[in-house]
């Protein structure tokens, strides 16, 4: 079995610190035999020997402020018998793991460090924990979507094999916007600014991003595929159309990246007039612009993951033959696939307890797998009354939504498994191969939305696929 | 709010914009409408690909959005003008 791959810990959203080895180094008394062996010079070697890593705490600037400013000096002297500005150059930080095993070692060497004089001083301060909301509590225990199959997509199991957090792997989410400042995400780059600016559109981009990138930490939720590199690209009203996004994106990327489009449109059932209810929208293939820019990512090796739509509607309709008016001779209906494929993996929603078609998604021979389409915890929105984005989580994300972000983090842990083995990534058509011939199936009598992705059988399928001469 | 119209050009067409030739025979007629409508047109995408390049975007008044279509749709070298409605996020509501 592969050695368990290490977690990646949050950039810069971390709300606890680590515990630290305090020691004050002994000050130099020539006329005490003890501590002939201390001072400042002896600590040093000490250090060195020891490999322990110690820092100062203090700089050197500091101190001669102290030293310049009397009212720092009687301020600080007021806190102790005798101070002397000198004392803060002899103070050190040494980093301690979390382990209890690792403190209990540093607390061994403090006592050490002071019994045989090269300190004054030395003990392990605890972790420094942030006041930050009691919502950040770990919510792991209701992402059931990270559970084995058939409930979950087993990504448990991925994270046990090297490279199966997602490393490696690119992932490019397209939509609307994001809060990327959100406490349990790793570094995210932000490709394009949108025109979209409301809070609506931050949730969802944030609860879409939570899913898949969330790091490991021990609060929020965890991400399917935290171990991925993450970008996002915002499509906008005036000069960034949803298709200019999709190629502004694949510019950035390599055969076997990811890329998320979390957008759906108005459709020719309702002529394609906006609706609250969402009836009649499609995915964003079928508009010639999209088709294309799909078709060009595809064809340089990047896995389109596409949300299918919340419209109820079914693709195989002949409806969808009928090009809306303007589009070219050349245009024809990607939902038949055929010639007109646009090679994404089109993604339906399905209900968590037995995989069956929700009632809102699309459906129809074209999709290629689900997801959990509601109950789904993950980053963003946060509970009523809170006002801290930077916090906010729920559980109750959905619509096609929540399901394109499930498949989309399965797929990169298997082609960072892949990477991680030296094989070449899985290119679309043998994703969305093995997305079909694998999986957690739907009730048997109930429309098309295919199968819940199953990490353990996808990975075994393709390093099969890759082992195969 | 303008409205974005998309552009789909026939290859040659969609050459002579990208090479910013005015005096160019093939997209004379286009670059006619663009004056009429008192308005320009962009390249749609800046990665380039032969079937990525003929296409094209124009922001144009909500007001004169029928307008525009039926005019751009009767241009020489034009293969697709449409305006789609804009993406949504496909959240459960």
């Amino acid at each position: 079995m592969s050695p368990v791959p290490s977690i990646p810990t949050s950039t810069g959203a971390s709300r606890r610190s680590k515990p630290i080895l305090v020691i004050q180094v002994t000050r130099l008394l020539p006329n005490r035999a003890k501590v002939r062996s201390a001072g400042l010079g002896n600590f040093v070697r000490l250090n060195d020997d020891l490999g322990l890593g110690a820092r100062r705490i203090f700089a050197d600037e500091l101190i001669a402020r102290v030293n310049t400013q009397p009212e720092s000096r009687v301020a600080l002297g007021s806190m102790g018998r005798r101070f002397e500005p000198e004392a803060l150059g002899r103070y050190y930080s040494v980093s301690v793991g979390d382990s209890e095993e690792e403190i209990r070692r540093a607390r061994s060497l403090a006592d050490a460090l002071v019994r045989s004089g090269h300190a004054e001083t030395a003990y392990v301060k605890p972790a420094v924990e942030l006041p930050t909301s009691t919502s950040s509590s770990s919510l792991e225990s209701q992402q059931g979507y990270l559970e084995k199959a058939p409930a979950g997509i087993d990504a448990r199991f991925a994270w046990t094999r090297s490279g199966g957090l997602g490393s490696g792997v690119k992932v490019f989410d397209v939509e609307g916007d994001w809060n990327l400042s959100h406490e349990d995400f790793p570094t995210i780059a932000r490709l394009s600014d949108g025109s979209f600016r409301d809070i609506e559109f931050r949730n969802h981009g944030t609860a879409v991003l939570g899913i898949m990138s969330a790091v490991h930490n021990g609060f929020g939720v965890s991400g399917i595929a935290p171990g991925a590199a993450y970008s996002v690209v915002s499509h906008s009203d005036t000069n960034m159309s949803s298709s200019a996004a999709i190629s502004q994106g694949a510019q950035q990327m390599n055969g076997g990246d990811v890329m998320l489009l979390e957008m759906h449109s108005p459709g020719p059932k309702h002529s394609y007039q906006y609706r609250s209810d969402q009836l009649g929208y499609i995915a964003m293939e079928w508009f010639e612009d999209d088709l294309v820019a799909i078709r060009v990512a595809s064809s340089l090796g990047i896995i389109v993951v596409e949300a299918a739509g919340n419209g109820a509607e079914n693709l195989d309709d002949p409806l969808y033959d009928q090009p809306m008016t303007g589009f070219s001779t050349s245009w024809r209906n990607p939902f038949r696939r055929g010639t007109a494929n646009s090679g994404a993996i089109l993604v339906g929603a399905g209900a968590p307890s037995d995989r069956s078609p929700l009632s809102f998604t699309n459906y129809g021979s074209a999709l290629d797998a689900q997801g959990w389409g509601e109950k789904v915890a993950t980053c963003g929105y946060g509970e009523p009354g809170e006002t801290n984005e930077n916090t906010f989580y729920t559980t109750s994300f959905g619509g096609t939504s929540s399901a394109t972000p499930i498949v989309a983090g399965a797929i990169a842990c298997v082609q960072g498994v892949l990477k991680a083995a030296t094989h070449a990534p899985l290119s679309p058509a043998e994703v969305r191969a093995i997305l079909r011939s694998t999986g957690s199936p739907q009730p048997g009598s109930t429309p098309r939305i295919g199968d819940l992705p199953d990490l353990r059988a996808m990975i075994s399928q393709a390093l099969n696929l890759r082992a195969s001469p | 709010m303008d409205a974005l119209i998309s552009l789909k050009l026939d290859p040659l067409v969609a050459e002579d914009l990208r090479s910013g030739r005015q005096d160019a025979r093939e997209s004379e007629a286009l670059r006619e409408v663009m004056a009429r409508l008192n308005t320009s047109l962009q390249p749609m995408h800046k990665l380039r690909h032969p079937d990525l390049d003929q296409f094209f975007i124009v922001l144009i008044q909500q007001a004169n959005l029928s307008q525009a279509l039926e005019l751009l749709r009767k241009t020489s070298g034009v293969e697709a003008a449409y305006s789609k409605p804009r993406p949504e996020m496909p959240f459960d509501l």
